[in-house]
């Protein structure tokens, strides 16, 4: 069982600035041919200031800080599953903007289920636009611990 | 697909997506895929790893898998916004697997000004077993 004291616990802010070629890898790995994502001129002509990050590309801001989310909360990885993502969209995000984000753990509960007790992990992780301070994602992890 | 942009008028309660069916996902890709997201688990590209888990072989990374699917619902979408995009995984995506993605139409609705629709989306292999299922809010302008 995880402690409950790290409720409202708060991991330190991250900044990252988004290279272009790091949007063509991450769209070329999923194999996403469409081509806002590998030319500037046709990213423009559809109406974005330079190449767009594809929709999950956050995925790599999923934790901030420099400490491990895992070893912090105490959590073993043989006993972890996947609870699911979301990811919510506030603004747009293209190539050249700076990112500043923290991961907030928002509850842990505890669940019964087929396979016994579990806790039920819920993490907070929002991204805001360095420059504008505009707020541009949001992503809610679920993460299942079996006690 | 075409490139035909989508009305919201178009849209209707019920409606279903062409399926989208992706090439098989090779370890090339989870490669490609552990290098562009930073995730290194080895369970995705080393086999005798994945082996000793006592997985079947590699298997692919619950994100790549959303983010195929994230890209399956923008290329029907097009002049969308995407709002929200969640997704719970409930099985395992083995290398070579070939997936197919569906999503229906289940709410169309306005809040503050947008126009916005709800799809439902699953991912299934080619043995119609079910990897994940989910749903996306998109807004149209128009």
């Amino acid at each position: 069982m995880l402690d409950r004291k790290f409720i409202g616990y708060k991991f330190e802010p991250s900044e990252r600035t988004i290279p272009r070629w790091k949007i063509s890898q991450f769209a070329n790995a999923i194999r996403d041919t469409n081509p806002i994502y590998y030319e500037l001129n046709e990213a423009k002509n559809q109406g974005y200031k330079d190449l767009p990050v594809p929709p999950t590309f956050f995925t790599r801001m999923i934790y901030s800080g420099e400490k491990n989310f895992y070893a912090t909360l105490g959590i073993d990885f043989k006993k972890l599953l996947d609870g699911g993502k979301e990811f919510r969209y506030y603004s747009q995000c293209v190539a050249g903007d700076t990112l500043i984000y923290q991961t907030k753990v928002e509850n842990i509960i505890e669940k019964e289920g087929k396979r016994g007790k579990m806790d039920i992990v819920t993490s907070i992780t929002e991204g805001k636009n360095k420059d504008s301070n505009e707020k541009v994602f949001e992503i809610i992890n679920t993460l299942i611990v079996f006690h | 697909m075409s490139n035909k942009k989508l009305g919201f008028n178009e849209l209707k309660v019920g409606m279903k997506l062409p399926e989208g069916k992706i090439d098989p996902i090779t370890r090339m890709q989870l490669v490609d895929y552990a290098s562009a997201s930073g995730d290194y688990n080895l369970l995705h590209y080393d086999e005798s790893f994945a082996r000793k888990t006592g997985l079947k072989g590699c298997i692919a990374h619950g994100m790549l898998q959303m983010a195929m699917c994230a890209s399956y619902i923008m290329n029907w979408a097009k002049n969308g916004t995407l709002k929200k995009f969640k997704l719970r995984f409930s099985d395992i995506v083995n290398e070579n697997d070939v997936l197919t993605f569906k999503g229906k139409i289940i709410n169309k609705y306005q809040e503050s000004n947008e126009n916005l629709i709800e799809v439902r989306v699953l991912t299934e292999t080619q043995e119609k077993r079910i990897t994940s299922q989910g749903s996306v809010i998109i807004s149209f302008s128009t």
